[in-house]
C-alpha cells in the first residue's frame, strides 16, 4: 500500500464521502427514471465513481479501486443505454456503494476486507448483460428462450466442466419431489454471483387460488433470472397459452437469479419453507437466514435437507397471527388476517430485513468530526471577538478609574456583543435536517422492496436547520419512525387496492419552524392505529386496567404505544433498526428536550409530530422557587403561568380521588406540588413579618388559617372537608395565626407544563423571571435523581437545577395512563371546551346611549378613532369627518333603530369598518371592550332594522349591531351595482348551507337570499349530506360551519370531496376564529375557502367568485 | 493519575495530601487533588443520595459535593470553620469531598506503605490503598476512585 501522507488521505476521504452521499440519492433517482435514462444524472454518478477510483488508484487502495471500477463499468453501460437499470441492478450498485462507505470508514484496513461478494454481484450484472447481447433472441424479448439459455454451453472455466457433469439430485426435505439437473449448469450461475433456488409451487394453492397463471409466473421468472431446471417440460413462456398448465399438482424449479434470499419471495409469494437456496457446496439452505445445522452427509453431491423441523423456525405459528405481530416491536398493532400476503411471509420478510447487514449500514448516522463553515460567518465571528476585546478594555479602564457610567456603557456593549456572538456561534453549529432526511429514500426503498410494498416518500423542509448534536441524535428515532411507517403503516398493494386506496402508499416527512422550535411530522396514509387493539394489548400486559382503557380517548390510546414495556423488544442493541419500541424513541426525544405526539385515524393513516428545540446548549427557561431553592423549567415544556388568587383557591381547586385538579377554562388540569415530589418543605413569605415560613397546607385547597368565629358556616364545612381528605394529618394545630385567606400570599402559583400528550400544573412557591440558561450536566452521583435534566449557573453564581417535567409527572404518579381515571373527565371537558372555543365570537362592546350596551363583530372593525364632537361636519344631509385625507361618512344606530339617541358628550368614538367596499364610521361612546365568548344569541325578541339580535353579555342585555343593515338602510344605492350583475350571472344558484346555530343560520341565509341565491338549510353536517342527496335542485356551492353536532364541517367536506358526484362543489367554511391549524386541516380535507361568520360581504364575494369560476 | 501511583509503587515516593474525616487521618495522592476550597454555598439537591451535600458552581463547572464521612459510613461531617472541600478529578468528572479538616502534605515512601488492615479508625479497609506510618500517626491512603465508584 502506498498511502500518502495523512493530509492527502484525509482530503481524499472527505471528498469521496461527499461523492458517496450523493451517489445514493442519484442511484435512487436513476431507478425511478427506469428506461427513460437521464444522461446527466448517470454521468454524475459515473464521474463520482470515477474520481473515487482515480484517487484510490493513486493511494494504492486496491479494494476501493476494484469496486469502483466495476461500478463505473455498469454505469458506463447504463449511460450508453446498453443496460436498462432495474431495481435489481440498482440494488447491486447500492450495496456496492454501501460497501464503499464501509471501506472508507476504515480506510487504513480497507485492503484487507473481503469484497468478493460485491465484486461478484457487480460482475454478474455485467455478465447477464453480455449474455443478453449474445443470446440470439431478436424480436420476442420476453421469449428469451429458456431452453437456449439453460442449455447453452456457458463460458465457464474449463476445470469446472471437467470436474463434473454429474447430475445433481435435489429434493425438499419431505422428499415429495425430486429434480435432477446437470451440475455444471448450476455451477455456471453460482460462478456469476447469482443465487440459485429450489422452488416448489403448488399449482392449485399458490397460483389458481390467487388468479395467477403458470405462464405468467414463468414469464416473471424469466425476466428476473433463468430457470435452470424443472420437473416438467419447460417451454418459453411466450409460446404458451394464457391458460396453459403443466399436468402435475406441484411445480419444482431450479431458478438462478440475482435476487438475494431476502428478496426472492417477492417474486413467488409463497411459504418460505417452499424455497431453498442452493449454495456453492451443493447443499440446500432455507432462505430465511440461519444455515441449517451442518450435518455430515454420506452423499455429498446429493443435496438433502434432513428434518426441516430442526431448522430454526422464525415463523410464529399461523394460528396466532395477532400476538405474533404484536410481540414484534410493532408500534402499530393491526390485524393482518385480511392481508393478502400470508402472515409468516411478512414475518420472515421482516426477519430477513433485520438480518440484512446492508440495511443496518445505510441507516447508521456517523458522527462527523469536521464541519464546513462559511467564511463570511467566520469573519463575523472574528469581528465580534474583536468588539468583545475592545469592550473589555473599555470596561477595565472605566473600572480602574471608577467611572460608573463608563462601566455601565461597557457592560451594555458586552451584553449586546455576547448575544450576537452566541447567535453567530450557534449558526456555525447549525446543520440542515436534510442531512438526516436524505437517508430515508434509501431506507424506505429497501424496506418497501423487502416487504413487497409500494411506498412513495416525499420530503419537505430539508433546509430547516438544527443544532449539530440534535441532528446527530434525531437520526435513530426518526429512522425508527420512518421504518415503522413503512413496515406497519403502509399496507401491501393488494390490501390497499381492496380498500380503495392508491396501491402506492405515501409517506410524508416534513420539517418546519414554529415558535422558536423545530417541528417534524411523519405522516403516512396507511392503515392507521387500531386504538382498541392497542388498548387491549396494554391491558393484557397489565400496563393499564380495563376500566382505564374504557374511558380513554382515541388519542390517548394511540399514545399508549409510548409506554415503557408496551413493546416487547428483546434486544435493545440495534437502535437504528429493529428491536426498539416506541418507548425508546420517546426516551431519546425526551433526552433532547423534544416532545412527541401521535395522531391516527384507523384506515386513513398516522401522523407523528415531534417538537424539538433548536439547540440544547442554551435554552430559555422559566425560573421558579420552591423550598427556598430556584429551579428552571425549560420553556419548551411551558404552556402558561397561572396564579390562583387566595380567595379563588377553594372554588377552583377540586379534589378528585387523592389528587388535586384545577378548573382552567373549562378543563380539569391535574396539579402536583413540586415540593411534595422532590420532598422539600414549601415556604411562603409571611405578609406581616416578611419572614419565610414553612407552608403546612396538606392539601392545596386548604387555607393557612384556623377556623375562627368570623368564618361563615360553609367555610367551616370546607375546612372539615379538607381534613377528611387528609386523615393522616392528626390535627390542624399547625394552622394557627391570622386568617390570611384573602391575602396575596395565599395565592397558588401554578406552572402549566406539557409533556407531549399530557398537560399538568406544577405548584411552586414563587415565580421568577424567564431566563436563557446554559445547560450543564449533573455528576454521576445524581444521575439517579430522575426529576432533574441538568443544572445551570444563575447570574449570582449559584447553581439551580433544571426540572424534567415528564419525569416529575411520573414521580408524581401522573403518567398519562394513571391519570386516566380523571383524564376521561378532563378529555370530555376539553373536547367540549374546544368546541366552545371554536364557536366563540370576538365582539367589540360599546355604547351609544349611556345605558344601552351594543356589540359588533370584532372582525368587521377596522379601527377605532377618538374624535371630538366638533370634528363632525354635516354635508349634503350626511354626517362626515375628515379621515386619512378623505371624507368618512358617519352613521349612528339611532338613525335606523329605535334605540336611545347618541349620548351628548364631547368625546366620541368612531368605529371604522368597511361596508360595500368603502369605509364608514359608526358613532359610539365608551367604554369599549373586546370580549371573546360563546354567545347564546336571541335573534327574534329584539330584532329590528340595524339590530340583528341580542345576547346577555356581562349581565347586560346587549344589542348586536348589524352594520351592513344600517348602511344599507340609509344608503341603499351603494349596494345596487354589484347585486344586479351577479344576480344576472348566476340566476338562482342553489347553495347548501349547514350551520347549527339558528341565529347564524338565519343571518347568513338572509344575506345570501338577499343576493338572490336559493338556500337549502341544514342544522348539521349529517342533514346537509342527506339534503345534498335528496335535493331536486342541483346544488352549486356548499357553505358550512365547522363545529356542528353529529357531523362536523371537516367530515362533511371530506365526504363531499371524496364522492365522485359532488367533488366538484366548492366548499366555503364559515368560522368564528380561523386558526392556522384549522385552516391547514381544512385545506387537507378540501375546504376551498374560509370566511368569517358575520362578514357577509366577503362571504358573498367569495360565493360569487366560486360560482363565476365554475360557470 | 494511576501512572503516578504506579511509578511510586515501583519504588519512588509519593506526596500525600492529608485530611481528617472525623478523627481519622487520611491521605490522598496530591496529584489527584485539583484544589481545596471552603465554598459552602451549595445548592441542595432534593432526592439525592444522603451522602450528597449539594452541588456548587466551580468556575462554570457543576461540582457535586460529597460528605466523605457519610460516604465512608461514618457520621456526617459538621460544616464549620475548619471543614474544606477537596476537589478531585475522578473519571473525568470533578467531585468535591467534604472533609473535617486539612492536614499537611506528607512525603511517603511507597515501600514503607503497608497493606490496609480491615478497619482504620472505624473506616472500612477496602477504601484504602494502604497505610503509611509517620513518627506519631497512621495515615490511611484513600483510594478516591474506589470511594467515588458507583454503588452498584
Amino acid at each position: 500500500m502506498t498511502i500518502q501522507d495523512d493530509e492527502t488521505l484525509q482530503m481524499y476521504l472527505e471528498e469521496s464521502l461527499e461523492h458517496l452521499a450523493d451517489i445514493e440519492t442519484d442511484l435512487l433517482a436513476i431507478e425511478a427514471d427506469g428506461a427513460d435514462i437521464n444522461e446527466a444524472r448517470v454521468n454524475k454518478v459515473y464521474r463520482a465513481a470515477h474520481s473515487i477510483k482515480g484517487g484510490a488508484g493513486f493511494m494504492g487502495l486496491t479494494n476501493i479501486k476494484d469496486l469502483t471500477h466495476e461500478m463505473e463499468d455498469i454505469l458506463g453501460r447504463i449511460r450508453n443505454r446498453e443496460i436498462i437499470p432495474n431495481p435489481d441492478i440498482i440494488n447491486v450498485l447500492l450495496t456496492a456503494a454501501d460497501a464503499l462507505k464501509a471501506l472508507m470508514n476504515d480506510i487504513l484496513n480497507s485492503n484487507d476486507v473481503d469484497i468478493a461478494d460485491q465484486l461478484q454481484a457487480l460482475r454478474a450484472v455485467l455478465h447477464a448483460h453480455q449474455e443478453q447481447v449474445e443470446a440470439p433472441s431478436p424480436p420476442a424479448k420476453a421469449a428469451k428462450a429458456v431452453k437456449t439459455k439453460t442449455e447453452k454451453p456457458s463460458p465457464s472455466p474449463p476445470e469446472q466442466d471437467k470436474k463434473s457433469d454429474a447430475d445433481l439430485s435435489l429434493a425438499f426435505p419431505d422428499g415429495r419431489e425430486t429434480l435432477s439437473v446437470a451440475q455444471h449448469l448450476v455451477a455456471d450461475h453460482l460462478e456469476q454471483g447469482k443465487s440459485v433456488y429450489l422452488v416448489c409451487i403448488d399449482v392449485a394453492q399458490h397460483l389458481r387460488a390467487r388468479n395467477r397463471s403458470c405462464s405468467g409466473l414463468l414469464e416473471e421468472m424469466e425476466q428476473t433470472g433463468a430457470i435452470v431446471g424443472a420437473n416438467f417440460d419447460l417451454q418459453p413462456s411466450a409460446e404458451l397459452d394464457e391458460g396453459w398448465a403443466p399436468d402435475m399438482p406441484t411445480l419444482l424449479f431450479l431458478f438462478a437469479t440475482i435476487l438475494k434470499p431476502s428478496d426472492i419471495n417477492v417474486l413467488f409469494e409463497i411459504e418460505t419453507d417452499r424455497i431453498l437456496e442452493l449454495r456453492n457446496d451443493h447443499r440446500l439452505y432455507p432462505i430465511d437466514g440461519e444455515p441449517l445445522p451442518e450435518e455430515p452427509t454420506d452423499r455429498p453431491d446429493t443435496a438433502s435437507l434432513d428434518g426441516h423441523d430442526v431448522a430454526p423456525d422464525p415463523i410464529p405459528s399461523t394460528a396466532a397471527p395477532v400476538p405474533a405481530e404484536a410481540s414484534g416491536n410493532s408500534a402499530i398493532v393491526a390485524t393482518h388476517d385480511m392481508e393478502d400476503m400470508p402472515m409468516e411471509q411478512v414475518a420472515s420478510a421482516r426477519e430477513t430485513a433485520a438480518a440484512n447487514g446492508a440495511d443496518k449500514k445505510s441507516t447508521k448516522f456517523e458522527h462527523e468530526t469536521s464541519l464546513r463553515v462559511h467564511v463570511s460567518l467566520l469573519d463575523q465571528l472574528m469581528t465580534l471577538a474583536g468588539e468583545l476585546v475592545l469592550s473589555r478594555n473599555q470596561l477595565l479602564q472605566s473600572m480602574a478609574s471608577t467611572d460608573a457610567r463608563g462601566s455601565e456603557t461597557a457592560g451594555q456593549r458586552i451584553d449586546l456583543i455576547t448575544s450576537e456572538l452566541q447567535e453567530a456561534i450557534m449558526l456555525t453549529r447549525m446543520q440542515s435536517i436534510g442531512n438526516v432526511f436524505n437517508k430515508f429514500p434509501r431506507v424506505v426503498r429497501d424496506l418497501a422492496r423487502t416487504l413487497g410494498k409500494q411506498v412513495e416518500l416525499s420530503l419537505e423542509g430539508q433546509d430547516v436547520e438544527l443544532d449539530k448534536t440534535i441532528i446527530e441524535a434525531i437520526g435513530d428515532p426518526l429512522t425508527h419512525l420512518v421504518r415503522n411507517a413503512v413496515d406497519h403503516g403502509i399496507e401491501t398493494p393488494a390490501v390497499r387496492q381492496r380498500a380503495g386506496k392508491n396501491p402506492v402508499g405515501q409517506i410524508f416527512l416534513r420539517a418546519y419552524h414554529e415558535a422558536g422550535q423545530v417541528n417534524i411530522e411523519i405522516s403516512d396514509n396507511g392503515k392507521g392505529l387500531d386504538g382498541r387493539a392497542i388498548a387491549a394489548k396494554a391491558v393484557e400486559k397489565g400496563l393499564i386496567s380495563e376500566e382505564q382503557a374504557k374511558v380513554m380517548s382515541v388519542r390517548e390510546k394511540a399514545n399508549l404505544i409510548f409506554l415503557p414495556g408496551f413493546s416487547t423488544a428483546e434486544t435493545i442493541t440495534d437502535v437504528s433498526g429493529r428491536g426498539v419500541g416506541m418507548d425508546v424513541v420517546k426516551t431519546n426525544l425526551d433526552q433532547l428536550g423534544g416532545i412527541i405526539d401521535i395522531d391516527s385515524e384507523a384506515g386513513k393513516g398516522t401522523t407523528i409530530r415531534i417538537k424539538l428545540p433548536l439547540t440544547l446548549a442554551i435554552i430559555p427557561c422559566q425560573i421558579v422557587v420552591t423550598g427556598g431553592e430556584r429551579y428552571a423549567i425549560p420553556q419548551v415544556n411551558l404552556e402558561e403561568l397561572l396564579r390562583i388568587p387566595a380567595n379563588q383557591v377553594r372554588k377552583r381547586i377540586e379534589r378528585v380521588g387523592n389528587a388535586d385538579v384545577v378548573r382552567l377554562r373549562g378543563n380539569l388540569l391535574p396539579l402536583i406540588r413540586l415540593a411534595d415530589i422532590i420532598g422539600v418543605q414549601p415556604l411562603y413569605t409571611d405578609p406581616e413579618s416578611g419572614e419565610q415560613k414553612p407552608d403546612r397546607r396538606t392539601t392545596l385547597a386548604d387555607r393557612r388559617s384556623k377556623k375562627s368565629a368570623a368564618i361563615p358556616a360553609e367555610e367551616m364545612a370546607a375546612v372539615a372537608d379538607a381534613d377528611a381528605a387528609a386523615p393522616s394529618n392528626p390535627t390542624d394545630d399547625a394552622r394557627h395565626g391570622k386568617d390570611r385567606r384573602f391575602h396575596a400570599a395565599g395565592a397558588l402559583n401554578v406552572v402549566v407544563v406539557s409533556t407531549g400528550a399530557m398537560k399538568y400544573g406544577l405548584v411552586v412557591d414563587h415565580l421568577l423571571d424567564s431566563e436563557e440558561i446554559v445547560v450543564k450536566p449533573l455528576g454521576r452521583d445524581l444521575k439517579k435523581c430522575k426529576g432533574y435534566a441538568g443544572a445551570t449557573i444563575m447570574g449570582d453564581g449559584r447553581v439551580a437545577l433544571i426540572l424534567d417535567v415528564s419525569n416529575l409527572a411520573q414521580m408524581g404518579g401522573l403518567t398519562t395512563v394513571e391519570a386516566t381515571a380523571r383524564a376521561s373527565e378532563v378529555a370530555e371537558a376539553e373536547a367540549e371546551a374546544q368546541r366552545a372555543a371554536r364557536d366563540k365570537q370576538s365582539l367589540l362592546l360599546f355604547r351609544a346611549a349611556e345605558n344601552e350596551q351594543f356589540a359588533a363583530p370584532l372582525s368587521l372593525v377596522e379601527r377605532i378613532e377618538k374624535i371630538k364632537r366638533s370634528d363632525i361636519e354635516k354635508v349634503g344631509g350626511q354626517r362626515v369627518m375628515k379621515y386619512r385625507g378623505g371624507s368618512l361618512p358617519l352613521f349612528s344606530i339611532d338613525q335606523v333603530a329605535s334605540v336611545g339617541p347618541l349620548a351628548d358628550t364631547e368625546q366620541l368614538l368612531v368605529i371604522v369598518s368597511v361596508v360595500g367596499g368603502r369605509e364608514i364610521g359608526l358613532l359610539a361612546i365608551g367604554p369599549v371592550d373586546a370580549i371573546e365568548m360563546n354567545l347564546e344569541i336571541d335573534g327574534t325578541t329584539l330584532r329590528q332594522t340595524g339590530i340583528m339580535g341580542s345576547a346577555i353579555i356581562n349581565d347586560h342585555t346587549t344589542l348586536l349591531v348589524d352594520i351592513y343593515e344600517i348602511v344599507q338602510h340609509l344608503n341603499p344605492q351603494w349596494f345596487k351595482a354589484p347585486e344586479k350583475t351577479s344576480a344576472a350571472a348566476q340566476e338562482a344558484a342553489t347553495i347548501l348551507f349547514a350551520e347549527d346555530s339558528s341565529f347564524f343560520r338565519n343571518q347568513v341565509k338572509g344575506s345570501m337570499e338577499k343576493e338572490g341565491f336559493r338556500v337549502l338549510e341544514a342544522e348539521d353536517g349529517q342533514i346537509a349530506w342527506d339534503l345534498l342527496h335528496q335535493s331536486e335542485q342541483a346544488v352549486s356551492l356548499v357553505v358550512t360551519d365547522i363545529e356542528m353536532p353529529n357531523m362536523d364541517g371537516f367530515t362533511l367536506t371530506r365526504k363531499i370531496k371524496e364522492s365522485a358526484r359532488y367533488a366538484h362543489l366548492p366548499v366555503i367554511a364559515l368560522t368564528t376564529l380561523a386558526g392556522e391549524e384549522d385552516i391547514a386541516k381544512g385545506k387537507a380535507v378540501g375546504i376551498d375557502d374560509y370566511q368569517i361568520k358575520l362578514d357577509r360581504e366577503r362571504l358573498i364575494r367569495s360565493i360569487h367568485g366560486f360560482l363565476q369560476a365554475a360557470a | 493519575m494511576k501512572t503516578g501511583m504506579d511509578k511510586a509503587r515501583a519504588g519512588g515516593t509519593v506526596e500525600l495530601a492529608t485530611f481528617y474525616v472525623g478523627d481519622a487521618l487520611c491521605g490522598m495522592d496530591i496529584l489527584k487533588v485539583q484544589e481545596i476550597n471552603k465554598i459552602m454555598e451549595m445548592t441542595q439537591v432534593p432526592q439525592a443520595p444522603d451522602y450528597v451535600m449539594g452541588i456548587l458552581n466551580l468556575r462554570g463547572q457543576i461540582v457535586t459535593i460529597i460528605d466523605l464521612g457519610k460516604k465512608l459510613g461514618l457520621s456526617s461531617i459538621d460544616v464549620d470553620e475548619s471543614s474544606r472541600n477537596i476537589i478531585v478529578n475522578s473519571e473525568n468528572e470533578y467531585i468535591g469531598l467534604l472533609v473535617s479538616q486539612i492536614g499537611d502534605v506528607v512525603q511517603a515512601d511507597w515501600q514503607k506503605v503497608e497493606r490496609p488492615p480491615a478497619n482504620i479508625g472505624g473506616l472500612q479497609g477496602t477504601f484504602f490503598k494502604g497505610v503509611f506510618k509517620t513518627e506519631d500517626r497512621l495515615i490511611g491512603i484513600l483510594d478516591a476512585d474506589r470511594v467515588l465508584a458507583d454503588e452498584n
